[in-house]
């Protein structure tokens, strides 16, 4: 709806033509009959009890506290296991297939996983998502430099030890992004396959990490699924194989938060 | 509802009453306008009151550097607390983190060692979170760790494993009038000190130094002391997400129309965990930087909440 002018000035004195009331109210109700826009309300006057719920704003929230087993139990000074007490870390798993409550572990396919999904009925405007998660690893069997195992062989951390069981310190890194309708925002990606990650630039990997990731995004009318995806990239072929049995990733407690806003 | 639109008559007899009526029908359809008589994308948020949509924001950043000692003389039982699933005291298990629906008391131990607060935001006005999730309080914030060591700044500790925790902390108003602490269980953060065998570096161990074939040689990473990881969060507080009694006394999960729980800000808890070593043998230390915290109210429905898996609250 425009803004209306009366088509006609009727001044004071002048004699009353019914043609030119109608018309000047014919034009005021046509007007409002159509569709009303910003230009026929005046600048903060539509107060908040005059808007119904959900019209301009509308959250949508999918969260996860993960579950996260940090053991207590003092190790005697001298002992065995001491000083490699792994067993104190944050335990997420006890085992790649059985996730703590409410923990995702990662795969080592380079593929995406889904870590945080909401699938919502969105209108016509824009959407402003927010992921936030915590990333962790998992060493089972607490195998981070603790025996020699019947190889005889410590886990190494030089080049030449990658072939042994717990060359888990040679992990890449872990991407997140923002997807919707399974089409992944490239511009959302965080973490990476290096220790670029790192402000030294030379620690093997990220393994505890609290990340965030936003953006906003114009969405169609229509249902629309979005998630926050993980993956591991493994690129570098020269590093031999990992394998879940010994270590992988995990995310523990993370947020998914999609603010409707039209 | 669109305007009956009766035109005035040639040689209607034309009365003020008449002009009124007609002026009266416009004026009752623009004071009952439907969504369907708005045009689509036609209001700009300038056409709101400011309250419409954010109810009020606070922000604050700190910039000083804070600093935090797990206490190496602490006793077992006393350390690291901060586990948000269990109780500690029967569980033994760390960090602790008492969850309680009870009207009064802190949910979680604050001390040295234990949580500690290392950032704090107090809202302008109480908000009043609704049992109908008709309102919500989104928090964004993040602390810039710095530094992340052992007490004795011991580097040639072969691979050492210090975590730094954080958690977002609601400061509600329980159902006894009194503060009560209550932390976040999906704002649970941590990083720990990353480790390397770069022996150019001033963190670098000993045991790499001397070599692949020497005594420890190549077996152990050092940690880097100097961590300069941020730990930042995000998170949308609404009436479920406070594990208390309501702030009239009802029940935790009282859905009663009138029902509220009252919060008066947000803070950042910090605390410290060494999983190397004797867990006490070898206290831990950790600077903080840049702290912020932003908390936006919001007008707004929270239309859908979705947890997959359910966590046993103690």
């Amino acid at each position: 709806m425009s803004e209306i002018y009366p088509k006609f000035q009727i001044q004071e004195g002048t004699p009353l033509d019914v043609e030119r009331v109608n018309e000047n109210f014919r034009e005021v109700v046509q007007e409002v009959n159509g569709k009303l826009s910003e230009s026929n309300f005046a600048a903060q006057t539509i107060e908040s009890n005059r808007i119904s719920e959900g019209a301009l704003l509308r959250f949508h929230k999918f969260y996860e506290p993960g579950s996260i087993v940090c053991q207590r139990s003092d190790v005697t000074v001298g002992a065995t296991v001491e000083p490699y007490a792994v067993g104190r870390l944050p335990n997420t798993a006890s085992g790649f297939s059985a996730p703590r409550g409410g923990c995702i572990n990662l795969p080592l396919n380079n593929t995406w996983t889904t870590v945080a999904k909401g699938t919502i009925t969105a209108r016509t405007g824009l959407v402003w998502v927010m992921a936030s998660w915590q990333q962790t690893y998992n060493v089972p069997d607490g195998r981070e430099e603790i025996s020699a195992g019947s190889s005889g062989i410590f886990a190494r951390s030089d080049e030449r030890n990658l072939d042994t069981e717990d060359r888990y310190r040679f992990f890449p890194g872990v991407q997140y992004c923002l997807s919707i309708d399974g089409a992944r925002i490239t511009e959302t990606t965080v973490g990476g396959l290096d220790s670029s990650n790192d402000p030294y630039g030379d620690a093997y990997a990220l393994w505890h990490m609290a990340g965030v990731t936003d953006m906003i995004f114009p969405i169609s009318a229509g249902q629309r699924t979005i998630s926050l995806e993980a993956r591991i990239p493994m690129a570098n072929t020269n590093h031999p194989q990992f394998t879940e049995n010994r270590c992988f990733y995990t995310i523990a407690s993370r947020e998914l938060i999609i603010l409707e806003m039209y | 509802m669109a305007i009956k639109w009766n035109p005035i008559l040639e040689g209607e007899e034309l009365h003020a009453d008449r002009v009124q009526d007609i002026g009266q029908a416009v004026v009752d359809q623009i004071n009952a306008v439907g969504s369907n008589q708005i045009a689509e994308s036609g209001l700009n948020w300038e056409n709101f009151q400011s309250d419409a949509v954010v109810i009020q924001w606070n922000q604050n950043i700190e910039t000083g550097t804070r600093t935090l000692n797990a206490d190496t003389a602490a006793a077992s039982g006393s350390a690291w607390m901060g586990n948000p699933f269990t109780n500690e005291v029967d569980d033994a298990r760390d960090p602790e983190w008492d969850l309680s629906t009870t009207p009064t008391g802190n949910q979680l131990t604050i001390g040295s060692p234990g949580w500690q607060r290392i950032h704090n935001l107090t809202l302008d006005s109480a908000a009043d979170l609704k049992s109908d999730n008709s309102n919500s309080l989104l928090v964004l914030g993040e602390s810039y760790a710095f530094l992340l060591s052992n007490l004795a700044e011991d580097t040639t500790e072969p691979t050492p494993h210090h975590l730094l925790f954080t958690v977002v902390v609601v400061k509600a108003i329980n159902a006894v009038g009194t503060e009560v602490l209550v932390p976040l269980p999906t704002t649970l953060r941590w990083v720990g000190a990353d480790t390397n065998t770069n022996n150019s570096l001033p963190t670098a161990s000993g045991w790499v130094a001397t070599g692949y074939g020497a005594t420890g040689s190549g077996s152990y990473a050092s940690q880097k002391n100097w961590i300069r990881k941020n730990m930042p969060f995000r998170t949308l507080i609404t009436y479920g997400d406070i594990h208390a009694k309501t702030f009239d006394g009802n029940a935790e999960d009282s859905t009663d129309n009138n029902d509220i729980k009252r919060v008066l800000g947000v803070s950042i808890y910090a605390c410290l965990k060494n999983c190397s070593k004797t867990w006490r043998g070898f206290g831990t230390k950790a600077e903080i930087r840049e702290r912020v915290l932003t908390a936006i109210e919001f007008r707004a429905k929270v239309a859908s909440l979705t947890k997959e898996t359910a966590i046993s609250y103690p």
